[in-house]
């Protein structure tokens, strides 16, 4: 990240603290980038250790981010709800370039099995499921962001809570009924 | 489904999964839910088991080998009708990608602007969308069209602009080695494209080499709008948001305002024309060398002066220390093919750039954009103005652009320099008490501080700036012509400079103007004065207070040319406006004190004692009301009260206004100051008076000594100094002491006015006076009648002048046994002395004596 960069998020960090809500949005390219930069490090080759969670690099990026800009952040929540979205986009815009435009074709668990299936299909899978989470964040937008954090942030149940300000309980409910819905709009017929 | 019906079913799923499966069914039939519910809730609880290890796995996990080969490239993708072939160049927002056309409609190759994913929110995309506007408004030879918009199949929005193969400005005149002349064609077709665009009310705002690419035939196309700004009301709101972003910005070609995140007009895109050419002509940009350092680089182009484009061409660094791409981050568009890769090869000559191009950049790229051009065709027009052989509009930058920079740069410093200044001014030219009561009440006045190191800066400027060997080891005696210099240069550019500032021009002139008067240059003083009094009078409406201080100035300056009639008008008027002033504004005192005191003065050089006395007697009380570090002129009036009560031959109580004056004086330092010297020569005259030569002489060369340690004899003061010692020596009969004072002074006086002083006929007068009494009868008879004509010019009878020559006169006569004649003019002296000087004075009795003595 180029200094011209890390100044330019302190700017923001600033700004946003400040009560400026539309930094947040300048922010996005800023975070994008460097969470990129951690996933291609953390996923790259020559890193032996592959159990990889998002959280680690989210965790990662942000004390890349606030170290370089000197800046206690109070948003921190704030900070995994914008990088769960973003890591979405870019696991989506990656899958975007392997998918094979058949999709839907087998039952996606999303569980550690599903490794094992060829990287086009992931993709594919990975397309459907940004669909069906569009969809669900047009039914129940709460419930829409719990899985997102879940599956692209890596949060926890009560980090979750914590970022969306309702209790621990509550996600656990949204989560089993979000669960059972998304698995049938994954795999119809 | 509706939401709001989600809402119920997933109430449900949460109280039924709680229950064990056997009484679930039980439990659903008793809830009375609707079929529609029902049914969904029983869909969804079949996939309980299946659905127990969805997302047990992350999603980082699950797609880490799609992306960690992955290059991150968008190529192959197909956007709407285009299919992207490769990335050009990316901003803070998205990409722009070469593409072509896949629906075989026509074979075309399109710069295609991608709004990046994650980018993809509401007022990103209004921004989009305006930029989208923007460029459908702007058909112009030298614009990349606008060709297409759309949305892609995952909701992106895009733009499709005309591809421009070409290279950007600054390459292709390295590469194509353009002369100056082919360069400044090139750049004035791209200010015509930047003015069309100003003209469609539409800011550019990044303008820079990579967004102007110059085709294979040399033609140049603007790109990216991708920050500007439409000049509408309409656009406020999304301006905003674009104000906001201006992080995307490169810096180096950003104006200061667009820096300071001010309001960024037309005038931004001129500054960024202007570093444009900065490169153009010279291979580098002005502040290079900072670009390492965002603060510096920044600090740089909001406070730094910028150095002219042909000293780079000299001395810059190579220019292939520019920035990596890296270093650029991505806010640098679009370098359409080949980046910049390398050090341009500079063939221009720094004397082809020299002059008016350096003036004609450096004015692009002032500070303050009201300084600029007033549009980019203005600064086309000077360039061809230059090609022509024309004279330019552009002018070196002025003090007051350097000044300013100088202050915001140095704020400490400039106040040290302040200080420094005044001293050295006090050094050459002293501060009349007047002056400094004049600058302490502007400092104190000014509430703006801001204002006074304006002056300060601008003054700093004249001497510093401008006179680079001033402070050298020059001998003293150089010092004063070139700070003399100076000021001369800084009155000739005065209302160039400050012509937007009239309060403060008027301020400068103003201490320009002491100045001068306490060099003794008093025409001068007096044209600036009165020129500082238009300005204030244009900037504060007519009779306001610091015009009229300075008119109390003109008086002064009148009443030492000797022209007592003009000077006490103006007093007047001085004193009667401070009068009322003064009871609203209890710090004007110090004015009104002034103007009395001064007034008191001329009444007594008048001879309208009575009005003297009373009026200084007045001036006592308000000089009272001044406080503070003021206080120094309540002694100076004491002192002035003692002069009037020796002239009217009150000698010993004279003697003690002054004693009490001077003793006063010791307490602030004014005893080794100006006032003190005055004060030392007044009390000399005193003794004069009295006929106490060697007490006089005693008072008169302390009082020297103190002159000519703070401002030398050749000066007003040291003239009169001078002049009243000579009485002394006469009184001592030491008359070739006299005679070579009377030389000096008369030296002096002509330096001093060269239009002629009241001090020529007093002169006359004591050499008339000594050749009497050194038997040269006959000539000093011719001499004393030339004093008389002279002091009947400038004096009315009845006058103390008029009489004293008159006794000189007398005493020649008697010399010369023409008692009749003698009886005569001493009889009418005797009477003038009464008149003025009153019947008790020692003048006046020393006459009478001599008018009995004649047999």
């Amino acid at each position: 990240m180029s200094e011209k960069q890390v100044s330019e998020i302190t700017r923001i960090l600033q700004d946003w603290n400040g009560g400026n809500e539309e930094a947040k949005e300048e922010l996005l390219p800023f975070v994008y980038e460097e969470l990129k930069r951690q996933a291609r490090y953390l996923m790259s080759a020559e890193r032996k250790d592959h159990t990889l969670q998002p959280t680690a690099l989210v965790h990662e990026a942000f004390l890349r981010i606030s170290q370089q800009t000197g800046i206690d952040w109070q948003n921190r929540s704030h900070f995994y709800g914008i990088a769960s979205r973003l890591m979405r986009q870019i696991l989506v815009d990656h899958a975007r370039k392997h998918a094979t435009a058949k999709r839907g074709s087998k039952a996606i668990h999303f569980s550690l099995d599903d490794i094992q299936i060829p990287i086009e299909e992931r993709a594919d899978s990975l397309l459907v499921l940004n669909d069906v989470l569009d969809r669900l964040e047009i039914l129940d937008e709460q419930q829409a962001k719990i899985v997102e954090m879940r599956f692209f942030g890596g949060m926890n149940n009560g980090e979750i809570a914590e970022n969306l300000g309702i209790s621990e309980r509550t996600v656990g409910r949204e989560w089993q009924a979000a669960r059972l819905w998304l698995f049938r709009e994954l795999n119809p017929g | 489904m509706h939401t709001d019906q989600w809402k119920q079913i997933k109430d449900v799923l949460a109280e039924v999964l709680a229950i064990e499966p056997e009484g679930r069914q039980r439990f659903l039939d008793e809830s009375g839910l609707s079929m529609d519910v029902r049914s969904e809730v029983d869909s969804l609880l079949r996939f309980e088991d299946e659905s127990a290890d969805l997302m047990q796995v992350s999603a980082v996990e699950f797609s880490k080998d799609f992306v960690a080969d992955d290059d991150g490239s968008l190529s192959g993708t197909e956007i709407g009708p285009y299919r992207l072939i490769r990335e050009l160049g990316h901003g803070g927002m998205g990409a722009v990608f070469l593409a072509e056309r896949i629906d075989g409609k026509f074979q075309q190759k399109v710069a295609l602007k991608l709004l990046k994913r994650e980018m993809n929110t509401s007022a990103l995309r209004r921004h989009f969308e305006q930029e989208r506007e923007i460029l459908a408004s702007l058909e112009h030879p030298n614009i990349a069209r606008l060709l297409d918009a759309g949305m892609s199949d995952d909701k992106l929005p895009f733009i499709a602009m005309e591809y421009v193969d070409g290279l950007p400005i600054d390459e292709y005149c390295e590469t194509r080695g353009l002369d100056l002349n082919a360069r400044l064609e090139l750049f004035r077709t791209v200010c015509s494209a930047v003015d069309f665009a100003h003209r469609n009310l539409v800011i550019h705002r990044d303008l820079k080499p990579s967004n102007v690419l110059v085709t294979n035939d040399g033609v140049p196309k603007l790109l990216d709008f991708g920050i500007s700004k439409i000049i509408s009301k309409e656009y406020a709101d999304a301006d905003a948001a674009t104000i906001t972003r201006m992080g995307v910005m490169t810096p180096s070609y950003a104006s200061p305002e667009q820096l300071r995140r001010e309001g960024v007009t037309t005038l931004s895109d001129v500054y960024s024309l202007g570093v444009v050419l900065f490169e153009l002509l010279s291979g580098h940009r002005p502040f290079e060398d900072k670009e390492n350092d965002l603060r510096e680089i920044y600090g740089a182009i909001i406070e730094k002066e910028p150095p002219s484009p042909s000293s780079m061409i000299a001395t810059g660094v190579p220019s292939s220390v520019v920035m990596s791409d890296d270093e650029k981050g991505p806010s640098d568009t679009k370098a359409n093919i080949g980046r910049r890769t390398g050090a341009a090869q500079i063939s221009l000559s720094s004397q082809s750039v020299r002059g008016d191009l350096d003036n004609i950049v450096l004015k692009a790229l002032r500070k303050e954009p009201e300084r600029r051009y007033s549009s980019a065709g203005n600064l086309s027009d000077d360039i061809a103005r230059h090609i022509q052989g024309l004279t330019v509009t552009a002018r070196p930058n002025t003090f007051s652009y350097r000044a300013s920079k100088f202050v915001g740069r140095n704020r400490i410093s400039v106040v040290a320099a302040g200080i420094v200044l005044l001293a050295v001014l006090a050094g050459i030219a002293t501060t009349l008490w007047q002056a400094r009561v004049a600058a302490a009440e502007r400092d104190r006045a000014r509430q703006q501080a801001q204002k006074a190191e304006r002056i300060n800066a601008y003054m700093q400027n004249i001497l510093n700036f401008n006179n680079p060997h001033w402070l050298s080891s020059n001998p003293e005696r150089n010092l004063k012509a070139t700070v003399a210099e100076a000021m001369d240069e800084a009155i000739k550019r005065i209302d160039t400079d400050l012509a937007n500032e009239p309060e403060v021009e008027a301020e400068i002139l103003f201490t320009l103007a002491f100045s001068f008067n306490n060099q003794g240059q008093h025409a001068k003083a007096d044209e600036l004065l009165k020129k500082s009094i238009a300005k204030f009078d244009q900037a504060l409406g007519p009779r306001n207070v610091r015009s009229m201080q300075a008119s109390v100035i003109v008086a002064d300056i009148l009443s030492m040319s000797g022209k007592y009639q003009e000077s006490s008008a103006k007093y007047e008027t001085a004193v009667d406006y401070f009068r009322t002033k003064v009871i609203e504004d209890r710090t004007q005192s110090k004015w009104l004190a002034i103007a009395m005191n001064d007034l008191g003065s001329i009444y007594n050089l008048q001879g309208r004692y009575q009005e003297a006395e009373d009026i200084t007697q007045e001036s006592v009380e308000h000089v009272m009301n001044i406080t503070g570090q003021d206080r120094y002129a309540v002694p100076i009036v004491w002192a002035n009260l003692g002069t009037i009560r020796g002239d009217r031959g009150d000698i010993d109580a004279g003697i003690d206004f002054f004693n009490k004056a001077l003793n006063e004086m010791k307490l602030t330092g004014g005893d080794q100051r100006l006032e003190g010297a005055i004060a030392k020569m007044n009390l000399g005259k005193v003794y004069n008076f009295k006929g106490d030569y060697k007490a006089s002489e005693r008072s008169f060369l302390e009082g020297q000594a103190i002159l000519e340690k703070i401002v030398g004899m050749d000066n007003v003061f040291g003239m009169f100094m001078m002049f009243h010692l000579t009485n002394s020596y006469i009184g001592q009969t030491r008359y070739d002491d006299a005679l070579s004072q009377i030389e000096r002074i008369d030296q002096l006086q002509k330096e001093l006015f060269p239009g002629g002083h009241i001090v020529s006929a007093y002169l006359d007068q004591v050499r008339g006076t000594i050749q009497t009494r050194t038997g040269a009868i006959a000539k000093g008879e011719i001499t004393l009648r030339a004093a008389l004509d002279g002091v009947k010019k400038s004096y009315k009878d009845p006058s103390q002048e008029i009489a004293l020559v008159k006794h000189s006169l007398g005493e020649n006569l008697i010399a010369q046994k023409r008692f009749d004649e003698a009886r005569l003019v001493l009889t009418e002296a005797v009477e003038g002395y009464v008149k003025t000087r009153g019947p008790s004075h020692p003048f006046t009795k020393r006459c009478d004596e001599m008018l009995a003595s004649i047999p």
